[in-house]
């Protein structure tokens, strides 16, 4: 765990150390304050109840985009720098590398999220009392940010180029967006109902209403071992070359 | 398909191969996904994948050695068994999946606990004594899928609190056979789904929305065995049940109350008979314009005296019945009552209605044209008398019902109340008697329209509610009175000034994301 922790840190580090981090919180914040505000336009001014809801739903759609940004460096920079070399011959495990840099993301992630939490001290103040539903959100953000993170350290690990990287992450994840929508075509079949299960959108409707269910967070801590095990395996052929 | 293997020049029937199986490639990628559009396999599809088959037989036979060469490598087996890893920790997960999918555990955090089932809803369902069944026709995918899981969590909750509800969820498209097979043996035809059925007996309802109110109503409807009677007044000017289409028509709520409630609903024309009927459960005068004559007040106190239920409606203009509301208790304004925040309008916003059984969950209800309803200082004896609604404390009521609606000297300063419930214990035989106690109800609102065709408002709002539960705490339904309005649209609505507004654009959109940037450009001009 130690290994882990060194990792992590450092990619702490390197991320705040590169504008590249505070400018994708930048775009983050400001295109998560646009929908707040409008959302609190909306409620005023058409006596709409007040929620959180829409604002989670829009953000998540920057995480389309957010998430490839932050991962894209990851691994793909060592691969590409020839540092990879050097790490993969000091005493780590690749489960500690992985581990380790997924880390480092999730907590710049959390971050991002963190400096969010202005919007629901905002709601409160102005009078909306239902709390829950903003808890339940706020979980559900982190559980799908962090899914997205672990299918973008997955792209990572598949190349040494980071556009590359961005691009195959960009896509998985809208892959994974769009899915459900295959099994709203009419389809009656076995296979469009384990679509809909795939579909991540679905699973995170329920957080932003109120729900927490044992279900949609098995799917999320499932999608997220999964794809840190795919990167584990990827990256242990990548040293076996 | 490439020659990477074995790093050799490829001759050209090796080439040829290789342009075939990327052929064959393509064209069985093609055929799936034309069988995947049209979830049939055309004689156009089959040949295409036939081609492709084909194509990749050919490239085998001519790529023979290449094959070979590729399966015997050791590196290939050692692909083999990473794959197989792969696939056997994606079986484990799938399996978790799925059981995790059947059986869960579900936190609601909702305020008014939208997904979690009321106690009221709890008693009626523990207290079944006969075997219901319910049958929802379902289909698994498209726009009613997400109604259909609804309609499953509400049904497996239901069915956790009594072994005497069985459900079957049957996906109509599907399940075809099934879906017939239930069809013949209930004798049913489906017309329609998505829907529910709920049986008891030879008793059945249809439910259309996978709402707990609507499936409460509908079991609490097939379990009981005589439907309690509302007479609506008639002739005095009073809004016409039997007027569906009409902006002032209750043809609306006479819906709600046969098909929703089970009422037996009916106009009575007091004029006409000696005495309010005896097995009237309620009497509602729903807008008396012409105002109510003195003989029929008599006749009304009569029935309230003997433990009757009267639901009243008055509007501003119309003649206040003091003979009725005197004895008890209850005083109505000759005014109108005006909120500042609408307008050029007259209309009441009750905005938090007042404690009591009525109105637990309500939020926020518009009257328009609304007068004041108030309990009178000193109540007659016995008598209890609760506000129901109180508009704020910036409201008030004037005089000047033809308006202007603006607030001037002499008007009465908000907070008004716009309605009250009344009750009484009326004595009985005595202590001892053997007979149930009973009491009188009356809810006095002043206004109308809010229950009318134009202005009943949609199946979510507060004010039906309001209406609706008065009249199931009138005829003593108390098990549905407060099943909560659960409405996924409702909770807390908010007021923005204008420079609440332009302080949250400034430092959500302009200062902490300019802060955080300005701290990276800090960071970075130390670094240099």
């Amino acid at each position: 765990m130690r290994n882990v922790w060194i990792i992590m840190q450092r990619e702490i580090r390197a991320y705040f150390s590169s504008m590249i981090a505070y400018g994708v919180t930048a775009f983050f914040l400001v295109t998560c304050g646009i929908f707040f505000y409008l959302t609190l336009l909306i409620s005023a001014n058409y006596r709409q109840p007040a929620s959180l809801q829409p604002v989670f739903h829009n953000t998540v759609v920057t995480l389309l985009l957010i998430a490839p940004a932050i991962t894209m460096r990851l691994i793909s920079e060592e691969r590409r720098s020839g540092s990879i070399e050097l790490l993969m011959t000091s005493p780590v495990t690749e489960t500690q590398v992985v581990l380790g840099k997924y880390l480092g993301s999730l907590v710049l992630y959390a971050a991002m999220l963190g400096l969010t939490l202005q919007y629901p001290i905002i709601l409160s103040r102005l009078g909306v009392s239902d709390r829950g539903p903003m808890i339940s959100g706020y979980l559900g953000m982190f559980l799908i940010g962090a899914t997205l993170l672990a299918v973008g350290l997955v792209a990572s690990v598949l190349t040494k180029n980071q556009i590359l990287a961005a691009i195959g992450g960009f896509t998985a994840t809208l892959i994974l967006f769009i899915i459900g929508w295959a099994s709203n075509m009419g389809s009656t079949s076995t296979l469009s109902e384990v679509l809909r299960y795939l579909s991540i959108q679905d699973h995170f409707e329920q957080f932003t209403k109120g729900l927490i269910s044992s279900r949609d967070v098995i799917f999320f801590l499932s999608m997220i071992g999964f794809c840190l095990f795919l990167s584990v395996r990827s990256l242990t052929a990548v040293k076996s070359r | 398909m490439s020659s990477r293997i074995h790093h050799t020049e490829v001759s050209q029937r090796g080439r040829l191969g290789i342009a075939l199986g990327w052929v064959s490639l393509a064209l069985l990628l093609v055929g799936l996904l034309i069988y995947a559009g049209n979830s049939i396999v055309d004689r156009w599809t089959w040949a295409i994948l036939g081609v492709g088959v084909a194509l990749g037989i050919a490239y085998l036979a001519l790529r023979k050695d290449a094959v070979v060469a590729l399966i015997v490598h050791p590196s290939t087996g050692a692909r083999a068994n990473n794959t197989a890893f792969v696939i056997g920790v994606l079986g484990v997960l799938a399996l978790c999946n799925y059981i995790s999918y059947r059986h869960y555990r579900q936190t609601d955090l909702t305020k008014n606990q939208m997904y979690t089932l009321s106690p009221q809803t709890k008693e009626v369902v523990k207290g079944l004594k006969d075997d219901i069944t319910i049958t929802a026709f379902y289909p698994k995918s498209g726009q009613a899928a997400a109604d259909g899981d609804r309609a499953r969590d509400l049904l497996r909750q239901y069915r956790d609190i009594s072994p005497k509800i069985k459900y079957d969820v049957i996906d109509p498209l599907r399940d075809k056979a099934k879906a017939e097979q239930k069809i013949q043996q209930s004798g049913y035809r489906l017309t329609s789904y998505p829907i529910m059925w709920v049986e008891c007996g030879t008793k059945k309802e249809d439910v259309y929305q996978p709402s707990e109110q609507d499936l409460t109503s509908a079991l609490m409807k097939v379990t009981r065995t005589t439907k309690k009677k509302i007479y609506f007044l008639y002739g005095h000017g009073e809004h016409d049940i039997d007027d569906a289409q009409q902006q002032d028509g209750l043809g609306l709520l006479k819906t709600l109350l046969t098909d929703r409630l089970n009422y037996d609903v009916s106009k009575l024309i007091l004029r006409t008979v000696g005495d309010v009927p005896s097995d009237a459960t309620l009497v509602v005068a729903a807008g008396p314009a012409d105002g109510l004559p003195a003989e029929d007040q008599k006749k009304l106190n009569a029935y309230l005296e003997k433990g009757g239920k009267l639901l009243l409606l008055i509007d501003p203009r119309t003649p206040a019945p003091e003979e009725l509301l005197k004895p008890w208790g209850v005083e109505v304004g000759n005014d109108v009552v005006v909120d500042p925040r609408i307008k050029n309008d007259c209309v009441a916003v009750v905005q938090g209605f007042e404690p009591h059984v009525i109105t637990k969950n309500l939020q926020v209800a518009y009257f328009r044209f609304a007068r004041s309803v108030t309990a009178a200082t000193s109540a007659p004896s016995g008598v209890v008398t609760a506000p129901l609604a109180k508009t704020p404390a910036f409201s008030w009521a004037q005089t000047r019902l033809a308006g202007p609606y603006q607030k001037k000297p002499g008007d009465k300063d908000g907070p008004i109340s716009l309605a009250v419930a009344v009750s009484k214990e009326i004595n009985g035989a005595g202590p001892d008697s053997k007979e149930p106690k009973k009491s009188m109800r009356m809810v006095v609102i002043g206004d109308s329209d809010f229950a009318t065709n134009g202005e009943l408002p949609a199946d979510d709002s507060h004010g039906r509610y309001f209406l609706l539960n008065s009249i199931n705490w009138l005829t003593e339904e108390d098990a549905l009175v407060n099943i909560p309005p659960k409405d996924p649209d409702s909770g807390d609505q908010i007021s923005l000034l204008d420079n609440q507004a332009r302080w949250i654009f400034i430092i959500t959109i302009l200062v902490i994301p300019l802060g955080v940037l300005l701290s990276g450009v800090a960071l970075w001009w130390r670094r240099r």
